[in-house]
C-alpha cells in the first residue's frame, strides 16, 4: 500500500504509434496496376471504417521512393488511423490508442498485412514499432518524477538549477527518449522505439510495447491508464 | 508555452538536407558525424523530425486550446466541457500571466472540478506551491489584488483560483 501511495497520478492526452515494415525488395511490379492492390487492401481494412473517401494515391513525383498509396480512416475519422503503402515500406499510423483496442487494430492490420503481401508479394526484411506520447503528471512536478534517474554527477554539466533533466537510453535496437512536453503543461514526452526482425508477430511485437509502457511507469513511479 | 527548451527540439541547430545527411541513429545525434554502420533512406530523417514535431504539436480539441501549456487538466473531458458551457476559457488564457508573476512560471497549476455540498460545481485552478504557508499566502493576496479582484465577476461563480501546499 504504502508503495501505491507513493505513485504520481498521470494521464496520456495524446499518443502516436506508429508501426514500419521495410520490404526485402521494392514491389514496383505491384505498383504499376495500383487498382489491384488498392481494391485488395481496401477489402481488409473496410471492417475498420475505411472507405475509397479516404484513399490518396500520390504518385505525381519524379521520385520512385516517394510514390505511396495512402488508407486514411473514414469513419471515425478521429482519432486518426492510417496506412501508407510505399514502393520500400508500409507505415501504420494510429492516434491515441489505448490497450483496450490494441487486439481489433492488431486483427484489422494483420489482415491488411497479408494482402500486401499476397497481391504485392511484398516480403519483410525488418520491422519497427514507434510510440510517441504526452504523459501529464498531476500530483507532482515533471523534474521530481525524472531527477532521480540522473546521477548528482550530471547535474554539474550545467551552472544554475537545471529546469528538467531528460533522459536518452539507446540499446541495441531500441531507443528510450524521456523529455519535457511542449505541448501539456507539466508533461513528459515520451518517444519508445524498437525493430524487431521479420519473422516477429504483430502480436509479439505489441506485447513488447506492453511491458516497455509498463516498463516506463514502473521506474518514473506512475499510475494511470496506458 | 514553456521556455524550457528540451533536447529533441533544438531550432537553432543547422539541418543538413537529407540527401548529404550522416548516418542517423537518434534524433539527437542529426548533427553529429558517426561511424554507425546502419545507413537509412533520406527519408528517415524526415520521419524522425516529424516524431520531434509531435512533442511540439501535442492534440487539444478547441475548448483546450492554449490552456494545455498552461494548466494540468483533471478529467479533461468534463473540465473541457464545464470550461465551454460556463465560457471560462478567454478568463483562464488571460489569468496565466498573472499567475506566474505571483506563483512562478514553473509552478504547477491543476484545474479540477470541486462539487460542494449543495451540489454546486466549481472549477478550481489549485496552485500547487512548494514553500510554507506565508509565502503561498501572500502570492494569493498579490494574485488576487493584482488581477482575480478585477476580473472575478466575469466568472459568475464559476472558477475560483487556490493553492495547495505540497
Amino acid at each position: 500500500m504504502a508503495e501505491k501511495a507513493d505513485k504520481t497520478e498521470s494521464e496520456i492526452p495524446y499518443s502516436m504509434l506508429e508501426y514500419t515494415a521495410v520490404f526485402k525488395k521494392p514491389i514496383i511490379e505491384a505498383a504499376a496496376v495500383p487498382a489491384v492492390l488498392i481494391a485488395a487492401v481496401l477489402k481488409a481494412l473496410e471492417p475498420s471504417g475505411f472507405k475509397l473517401d479516404g484513399v490518396e494515391l500520390r504518385t505525381q513525383t519524379a521520385r520512385l521512393h516517394e510514390y505511396e498509396i495512402e488508407f486514411r480512416r473514414s469513419t471515425p475519422v478521429t482519432p486518426s488511423r492510417s496506412l501508407v503503402l510505399g514502393l520500400t515500406k508500409v507505415v501504420v499510423k494510429a492516434e491515441n490508442l489505448d490497450w483496450t483496442e490494441a487486439e481489433q487494430l492488431l486483427a484489422e492490420m494483420g489482415a491488411a498485412l497479408n494482402v500486401i503481401r499476397q497481391t504485392a508479394r511484398a516480403e519483410i526484411q525488418s520491422q519497427r514499432l514507434l510510440l510517441g506520447m504526452h504523459v501529464q503528471l498531476k500530483g507532482k512536478p515533471r523534474e521530481d518524477v525524472t531527477a532521480p534517474l540522473l546521477s548528482p554527477v550530471a547535474f554539474k554539466l550545467l551552472d544554475g538549477q537545471v529546469r528538467f533533466p531528460g533522459v536518452i537510453l539507446l540499446g541495441e535496437k531500441a531507443t528510450i527518449i524521456i523529455d519535457a512536453s511542449l505541448a501539456y503543461a507539466n508533461g513528459l514526452f515520451v518517444r519508445v522505439s524498437r525493430e524487431h526482425p521479420a519473422e516477429t508477430t504483430l502480436a509479439e511485437l505489441a506485447e513488447v510495447l506492453h511491458k516497455d509502457e509498463e516498463q516506463l511507469f514502473d521506474v518514473l513511479g506512475l499510475e494511470g491508464t496506458l | 508555452m514553456s521556455a524550457l527548451l528540451p533536447f529533441t527540439n533544438r531550432p537553432e541547430q543547422p539541418r543538413v538536407p537529407p540527401s548529404c545527411q550522416p548516418p542517423l541513429m537518434g534524433i539527437w545525434l542529426i548533427d553529429q558525424p558517426t561511424e554507425q554502420p546502419r545507413l537509412l533512406a533520406p527519408a528517415s530523417l524526415l520521419e524522425e523530425i516529424d516524431w520531434q514535431r509531435l512533442n511540439r504539436d501535442g492534440r487539444s480539441d478547441s475548448t483546450l486550446k492554449g490552456l494545455d501549456e498552461a494548466y494540468v487538466i483533471d478529467q479533461r473531458s468534463k473540465v473541457a466541457a464545464f470550461i465551454e458551457r460556463n465560457r471560462l476559457r478567454g478568463l483562464l488564457l488571460l489569468a496565466r500571466g498573472p499567475l506566474n508573476a505571483a506563483f512562478g512560471e514553473s509552478t504547477m497549476k491543476l484545474l479540477a472540478l470541486v462539487r460542494d455540498h449543495e451540489g454546486s460545481t466549481t472549477l478550481y485552478c489549485l496552485i500547487l506551491v512548494r514553500g510554507d504557508m506565508h509565502e503561498a499566502r501572500l502570492a494569493l493576496r498579490s494574485f488576487d489584488e493584482h488581477w482575480w479582484l478585477a476580473h472575478f465577476h466575469q466568472a459568475s461563480g464559476k472558477l475560483n483560483f487556490d493553492f495547495e501546499l505540497v
